[in-house]
C-alpha cells in the first residue's frame, strides 16, 4: 500500500508532471522535424543529380552509424568549442532530430518508392506539374506506406528521449533520478516515470491504430459493403 | 496539328528512334504498327511530351510539346496499364486533372465526369476504386480520364493489349464512338482488324524507322516493303 502511495503522489506531483511534459515536448518537436528533414533527405536521395544523391547518402551513412548517445554528448559538450552553446533541451532536440531525420529518410523513400512509374507517368501526361503530381498523386499513396512505420518512430522516440537526461534537461528520467537523489526512493520514482512512459506509448499505439483504420477506410471499407455486405449480414444468423 | 520532325532518341546509348518524321492532320485517325522493340510506344510517349528527345522536334500547332505544358494539356493519352490513380475512385480520377490543372470548381468537374462516365457506359461504376474494376472498366475510365482535360489529339498506347478478349471490344467501341465524334486520335495496336476499321492511315514501323505510311484501305496491295508483308503474315497466320 506504501508502495501505491508513493507511486501516486509522484505521478501527481508538480514536479513529474512538468517531467513528462517536458519529455513529450522533445519526443513531438524532434520527431516531427525529423519527418520534415526525412522527406528533404528522400528527395535528395531519389534526385537524378549525383552529388545531391550522395550528399543524401552520407548523411544517412553518418547519423545512422553513430550511437546517438555520442551524437548527444558531441552536441552539448563538443559544439560549445566551436562557439556553439546549446541548452539541453536544444541539444537534446537537434542530436535526437538530426538523427532520426536518417532513419525517416529511409521510410519515406520507400513510401514513394512503392508508388508505380505509371503514376507518375499519367499525371504528367495530365498537364499536373511536379507539385501537383507529388501532391494530389503519389503523397496520398506513399503515405499509406509511410504512416504505420512513423507512428512506430514516433513510440521508438518517446524512448530515446530519456538520453536527454544525461544533457541535463529535465525530462521524465532526470526528474525521477533528481527525487530519488534526495530521498533514495529509487523504486517509487522510477515506477512513477515509467507509468508516464507507458501511458505515452498506450497513446501513440492507439493514435496509429485509429490512422491505420482511417487510411483503411478510404481504400476498403468503402467498398466493403458493395462488395461483401451480403456475407456480412448472413453469416452471424446462420451461427445461429 | 502535329509535326515530328527528325526525331532521334537513344536508350542506354541504344538508338529508339532513328530520325522520325512525321506529320499529324487535324481530324486524322492514325494507326502505328509495327514489332515490338520497333519505337512505336516510344515514339507516342515523345508525341505526349513524355519522355525528351536526343534530336529533332516535335511541334503541336507550332509549338514545342517537351517546353509547354499548355500542348500537353491537349493532349490525352492512355496506357497499355491504365495507370489510374489508385486512391481514387472512378469519378474521382476523372475529376482530378480538371480541379487542379484547370482549376475547374468542384461542381463542374463533377457534372462532366458525369457525362463522361456516361459515355464510356460506366455511370454505375463511379464510386469503384480501380482495383474493384476489371481491366476494360479501368481502360475505359482511363479514357474518360483523358477526355476529361478536352483534349484535341489522344494517343492510345496498346490500349487493349493488357486486356482479356472478351473485354477488348468495350474497349474499342469506346475508341470508335470517338472517332465517329472526330477526334484526332493515334493509336498503337496490334489489333489490325480494328486498325482497318478506325484508322485512316497506317503506318508502319520497324528498329526505330517509319517503314510504310499508307492509307489503310491500301494496306493489303500497297504494303511493298518486305518486312511489313512479313509483319502482316505473321499477325494474321494466328
Amino acid at each position: 500500500m506504501e508502495l501505491i502511495e508513493g507511486v501516486l503522489s509522484y505521478l501527481g506531483s508538480e514536479a513529474f508532471l512538468l517531467g513528462a511534459v517536458n519529455t513529450i515536448k522533445l519526443t513531438l518537436v524532434s520527431q516531427i522535424v525529423a519527418v520534415v528533414l526525412g522527406f528533404i533527405i528522400a528527395l535528395a536521395k531519389m534526385s537524378r543529380w549525383k552529388p545531391l544523391q550522395g550528399l543524401a547518402a552520407s548523411y544517412i551513412w553518418i547519423f545512422r552509424g553513430i550511437p546517438v548517445l555520442v551524437q548527444l554528448i558531441f552536441v552539448y559538450n563538443a559544439l560549445p568549442q566551436f562557439g556553439i552553446k546549446l541548452s539541453g533541451f536544444q541539444s537534446a532536440f537537434v542530436a535526437l532530430a538530426l538523427n532520426e531525420a536518417a532513419y525517416m529518410a529511409e521510410i519515406v523513400r520507400s513510401g514513394l518508392a512503392s508508388v508505380g512509374k505509371g503514376q507518375h507517368r499519367a499525371a504528367h501526361a495530365l498537364g499536373m506539374n511536379n507539385w501537383q503530381r507529388m501532391r494530389y498523386v503519389v503523397l496520398p499513396q506513399a503515405f499509406r506506406v509511410i504512416v504505420p512505420p512513423t507512428a512506430n518512430q514516433f513510440i521508438g522516440m518517446l524512448k530515446t528521449s530519456a538520453m536527454a537526461s544525461v544533457v541535463g534537461y529535465t525530462d521524465l528520467l532526470l526528474t525521477a533520478q533528481q527525487t530519488a537523489s534526495a530521498n533514495f526512493d529509487y523504486i517509487d520514482t522510477l515506477i512513477a516515470a515509467v507509468i508516464y512512459y507507458l501511458a505515452f506509448t498506450a497513446l501513440f499505439t492507439f493514435v496509429q491504430s485509429y490512422l491505420e483504420r482511417r487510411m483503411d477506410t478510404t481504400r476498403t471499407k468503402k467498398r466493403q459493403p458493395k462488395l461483401f455486405s451480403g456475407l456480412k449480414n448472413r453469416e452471424p444468423n446462420r451461427i445461429v | 496539328m502535329l509535326q515530328i520532325k527528325q526525331v532521334s532518341k537513344k536508350y542506354h546509348g541504344e538508338p529508339i528512334l532513328k530520325d522520325v518524321s512525321l506529320e499529324i492532320k487535324e481530324g486524322e485517325r492514325v494507326v502505328i504498327i509495327g514489332p515490338s522493340g520497333s519505337g512505336k510506344s516510344t515514339l507516342l510517349r515523345c508525341m505526349a511530351g513524355l519522355e525528351s528527345i536526343d534530336g529533332g522536334l516535335i511541334l503541336y500547332n507550332g509549338q514545342d510539346v517537351n517546353g509547354s505544358r499548355h500542348s500537353r494539356s491537349e493532349i490525352g493519352m492512355v496506357f497499355q496499364s491504365f495507370d489510374l490513380f489508385q486512391h481514387l475512385s472512378a469519378i474521382q480520377n476523372i475529376m482530378l486533372a480538371p480541379k487542379v490543372v484547370k482549376r475547374v470548381s468542384d461542381q463542374d468537374a463533377r457534372s462532366r465526369a458525369v457525362q463522361l462516365l456516361e459515355r464510356v457506359r460506366l455511370s454505375d461504376r463511379a464510386e469503384h476504386y480501380p482495383e474493384q474494376l476489371s481491366g476494360g472498366q479501368q481502360q475505359r475510365i482511363a479514357i474518360a480520364r483523358a477526355l476529361a482535360m478536352n483534349p484535341k489529339l489522344m494517343l492510345f498506347d496498346e490500349p487493349t493489349s493488357a486486356l482479356d478478349p472478351e473485354m477488348t471490344s468495350e474497349v474499342l467501341d469506346v475508341i470508335v464512338d470517338l472517332v465517329k465524334d472526330g477526334m484526332t486520335v493515334v493509336i498503337v495496336t496490334h489489333e489490325m482488324e480494328f486498325a482497318r476499321r478506325v484508322g485512316d492511315r497506317i503506318i508502319f514501323m520497324d528498329q526505330g524507322k517509319v517503314v510504310e505510311d499508307l492509307p489503310s484501305s491500301q494496306l493489303e496491295e500497297a504494303a511493298k516493303h518486305p518486312r511489313l508483308k512479313q509483319f502482316l503474315n505473321q499477325i494474321t497466320s494466328y
